[in-house]
């Protein structure tokens, strides 16, 4: 301390620190109010509203989307699309990335170009991605010509219902399963060795060790990755506007891509706006459901 | 569960992986191999690993049936703004969310954070009329704004924080008693040390940018302000077949240069990642 300090200076240690806290945190803060948090405000009172955008009326109708909601025939197909589509991803996805951890945390010679590769998928362009597994998914396509080499006349994939839906989860999951994959290999790396040498000595084989070591000691790794997956599945959008359409039927219509129709194919903006209600109760429900659960299955937490 | 293997196990591994490798690398593969065959060849039996005969026009061509170069801009320009932007943001609250004591700041951070349970997805609707009031319909705004503010920034906020908050507090403390300001600190001190955090909030922020794809269906319908997934998929000729060579190799000009820099800087990348996921 160089100059004397005054008596009662106005401009206090704190009042600077809540100065500066406040010019920190305002752009952020200020941006998510403006284009999150209003927006949500609007979207619930859209959803109260018929809205016809060509005759331009907005006129008040209380509940009635949400009684349109429970009696479109076509809703319930769209949740156990959006339900199929989510359970088998996460379940792919956390079974494979769990494999390849395990695999690649192996002391092997260039165990890095094999991450590497397998990681890849994560940085090429989801559109792009998904337009060479549609052109690999033609009926005359590239993996039906391989099947053919075999004597196997594969499905006309993108075109039958179960099929689709299984293609479109299968491409999700290789496009992005080498980012939970990076997260479970750093998770496995955290595991203390001695864990192992002493199941050794005990004599535990090594699918006992995954069972008994690995899987608890990675519990938490699991359970966030698995909120990070299924959040990120009900988002699922690109992938299914640009490979089925939806289609066939209703077989391939999530939630979100509903929504799009409705709002932006149908113009029915109150209807729309009723479905993101209901697409932000599930992501909301799902999300704290995790946290709870979080509290009492994890092993251990830091 | 790092062993010495035996070769057997060894052999058995690598096959293994090779196998599992198929549907990760293959795509890629197929994808640059196809966009320089010609038409009549893509659907050959049995496929071609190989092209039999090269076209190289497809690339060519690419940039006669739209403004693929102008396309190219407006999706690199975007990602970089909306990177550098989220970046700023994301460190400036994460870092007062973490080290800086200011009345509200816990209930402050909580109304951020709830913009995590708010995927873009659910607000499309309002967010179109409000661009559409700002007149900003057809313009870029809407894919630089909110990215830069939604959900994917708030997941930033919060990984900065996360970040700050492990960090240790003494330096900090020495600066103070020599009398640095608050944003000198945290652009001397704490910004510097943050940098692999910040490194993996780019990477995220950046794909997250460059692979957005309801926003700009939704926003934007004039092709010169498309971005590239969009154009990617308006490659079909006058009775809407796909035209799979040049669309394959407007997919390779869109995927190589990201893959390129990925395997170039992978080490960063994987270990960046790593490291906010646990973290985050």
């Amino acid at each position: 301390m160089t100059t004397p300090p005054r008596p009662h200076p106005f401009w206090t240690i704190e009042r600077r620190d809540a100065v500066a806290g406040y010019t920190f945190i305002a752009p952020q803060l200020i941006g998510t109010i403006v284009f999150v948090l209003i927006p949500l405000g609007l979207v619930f009172w859209y959803s109260l509203h018929e809205w016809n955008v060509l005759a331009n009326t907005f006129t008040f109708k209380g509940a009635a989307n949400y009684q349109h909601l429970l009696n479109d025939p076509a809703l319930p197909q769209v949740l156990v699309a959006s339900a199929i589509f989510s359970a088998c991803l996460v379940v792919l996805n956390m079974t494979l990335a769990i494999l390849l951890a395990v695999l690649l945390d192996q002391k092997l010679r260039g165990i890095t170009v094999f991450r590497t590769l397998f990681f890849s998928p994560v940085v090429v362009s989801l559109v792009a991605w998904t337009i060479v597994w549609g052109f690999l998914l033609q009926n005359n396509g590239g993996i039906n010509g391989f099947l053919q080499m075999f004597g196997i006349t594969g499905p006309n994939w993108l075109r039958n219902s179960t099929t689709a839906m299984i293609s479109v989860v299968v491409v999700q999951v290789f496009k992005n399963v080498g980012l939970n994959m990076i997260l479970f290999l750093a998770a496995l790396q955290g595991v203390p060795k001695e864990l192992y040498e002493a199941a050794r000595v005990d004599g535990a084989s090594p699918f006992k060790q995954f069972r008994r070591i690995t899987l608890p000691m990675i519990s938490p790794t699991i359970l966030l990755t698995s909120i990070i997956t299924i959040v990120g599945s009900l988002q699922v959008f690109a992938q299914i506007a640009v490979l089925t359409q939806g289609g066939p039927g209703f077989s391939t219509t999530v939630l979100v891509y509903y929504l799009y129709q409705q709002a932006f194919q149908f113009h029915f903006f109150g209807y729309g706006s009723t479905l993101s209600i209901l697409l932000f109760v599930i992501v909301a429900i799902l999300t704290f459901a995790q946290w709870q659960l979080r509290k009492r299955i994890v092993f251990y937490e830091n | 569960m790092k062993t010495d293997l035996s070769p057997t196990i060894k052999t058995a591994l690598y096959g293994l992986m090779c196998v599992l490798l198929i549907p990760f690398v293959f795509p890629t593969w197929w994808m640059i191999t196809s966009s320089v065959k010609p038409i009549s060849d893509i659907f050959a039996f049995p496929p071609d690993l190989w092209p039999r005969r090269f076209d190289f026009t497809t690339y060519g061509k690419v940039f006669e049936l739209q403004p693929f170069a102008q396309q190219y801009w407006n999706s690199a320009y975007i990602a970089a703004i909306v990177t550098v932007g989220t970046m700023a943001f994301s460190s400036m609250a994460g870092y007062a969310f973490a080290r800086i004591k200011f009345p509200g700041a816990d209930f402050l951070f909580t109304i951020v954070l709830l913009g995590l349970l708010i995927p873009s997805e659910v607000t499309i609707v309002p967010l179109f009329q409000i661009f559409l009031k700002w007149g900003m319909i057809n313009t870029h705004w809407p894919l630089i704004l909110v990215p830069i503010f939604g959900a994917p920034s708030v997941f930033a906020t919060f990984v900065m924080r996360q970040f700050f908050i492990a960090l240790p507090g003494e330096l900090e403390e020495a600066a103070r008693v020599d009398g640095l300001g608050r944003f000198k600190i945290f652009w001397i001190i704490a910004l510097p040390l943050a940098k692999p955090a910040l490194g993996a909030v780019a990477i995220f922020t950046f794909l997250h940018s460059w692979n957005l794809y309801l926003e700009p269906i939704v926003f934007i319908s004039a092709k010169n302000m498309f971005t590239l997934p969009q154009a990617l998929t308006q490659f079909t000729d006058a009775y809407g077949g796909a035209m799979w060579n040049i669309q394959m190799a407007a997919a390779t000009m869109t995927a190589l240069p990201v893959l390129l820099v990925f395997i170039v800087a992978q080490k960063q990348f994987v270990e960046g990642l790593a490291h906010t996921g646990l973290k985050g």
